[in-house]
């Protein structure tokens, strides 16, 4: 039951994208061309998705947990840290050289654009190698560099 | 890279009411996930996950990408104007790029879905930090590109 709920969550997800016009790299560049030929859509379409989500949220909390079972797994840090920050800014830089999210990349490969194979490849390598077990001491030693430059700056 | 935008945008009040209705199927979507399976609909995190769980943790996000695949595959058949079937960038840096955004969504805890609509829908304080953060960067990036001449 899981699985059909999981697949039909990917489906509607996919379509939502398409729909919404996610799945145009031109989109999300225009996203962050804001100093230029500015593209409001991402801004929209979350406008539409986070209070419908918010209800959702709201109701799971309500109930005390999920309908398929008790466990509701949600984050529990608070902190906005340097690694939360180093690493949205490495997103936001791959954003800018393709204008691709992560979800519009798989709609794509879906749909049969040939240049998702790279990029989805591209893509699964850097979540992979990026688990902290693996980046683990690399990381640690960069975000504490970047957490001490970032204290000992002007601001 | 600038101007190279396949059609014009258009301002108009029905194409931002579409956007937004698209986004609110998507909140839904997500919102059942979390209903039904109490999980956070992040596709990076799940793409991720997938690739370092075992048994039914894997499968239900297997079953998921399927799902994002078959949507994909209806989205490419019914709705191709919203697929590029062509990319403007070039594939050594769109391998660049898939590589950046891999390692920024896991080294950041989550990508536009995961933080920009459901740590947003939340009100996670970290969520709003990484949405701004990402935007302001890729703001940057671009305009540093663009001063370089582009990747197309």
């Amino acid at each position: 039951m899981r699985n059909v709920v999981a697949a039909g969550v990917g489906v509607v997800l996919a379509v939502a994208l398409g729909l919404g016009r996610l799945t145009r790299p031109e989109v999300i560049l225009g996203w962050v061309d804001v100093l230029g030929d500015w593209d409001p859509t991402l801004a929209w379409f979350m406008s539409g998705a986070a209070p419908v989500y918010a209800l959702a949220h709201r109701w799971v909390l309500a109930r005390g947990g999920p309908v398929l079972g008790r466990e509701l797994p949600l984050p529990t840090a608070a902190a906005v840290d340097a690694k939360l920050v180093l690493g949205s800014a490495l997103f936001g830089a791959g954003w800018a050289l393709g204008g691709v999210c992560p979800g519009p990349a798989f709609t794509s490969l879906g749909a049969g654009a040939t240049w998702a194979v790279p990029f989805v490849l591209a893509m699964m390598l850097g979540l992979w190698a990026a688990a902290p077990r693996r980046l683990g001491a690399g990381i640690e030693l960069v975000t504490s560099l970047g957490f001490t430059r970032r204290r000992a700056g002007s601001f | 890279m600038a101007g190279a935008a396949g059609d014009t945008q258009s301002t108009s009040m029905p194409v931002q009411l579409e956007t937004l209705g698209a986004g609110a199927l998507f909140g839904a979507g997500a919102g059942a996930l979390l209903l039904l399976h109490g999980r956070i609909a992040g596709i990076s995190g799940i793409a991720a996950q997938a690739l370092e769980t075992a048994g039914s943790e894997r499968a239900w996000r297997l079953w998921f990408l399927a799902g994002l695949l078959a949507g994909g595959a209806w989205v490419g058949w019914r709705a191709s104007a919203s697929i590029a079937f062509e990319h403007v960038v070039r594939t050594p840096w769109l391998l660049l790029a898939g590589l950046a955004i891999g390692v920024g969504a896991r080294v950041g805890n989550g990508c536009t879905s995961g933080h920009g609509v459901c740590g947003v829908g939340r009100l996670s304080r970290r969520s709003m930090a990484a949405v701004v953060t990402f935007s302001a960067s890729g703001a940057l990036v671009y305009r540093l590109i663009a001063a370089c001449g582009g990747l197309s």
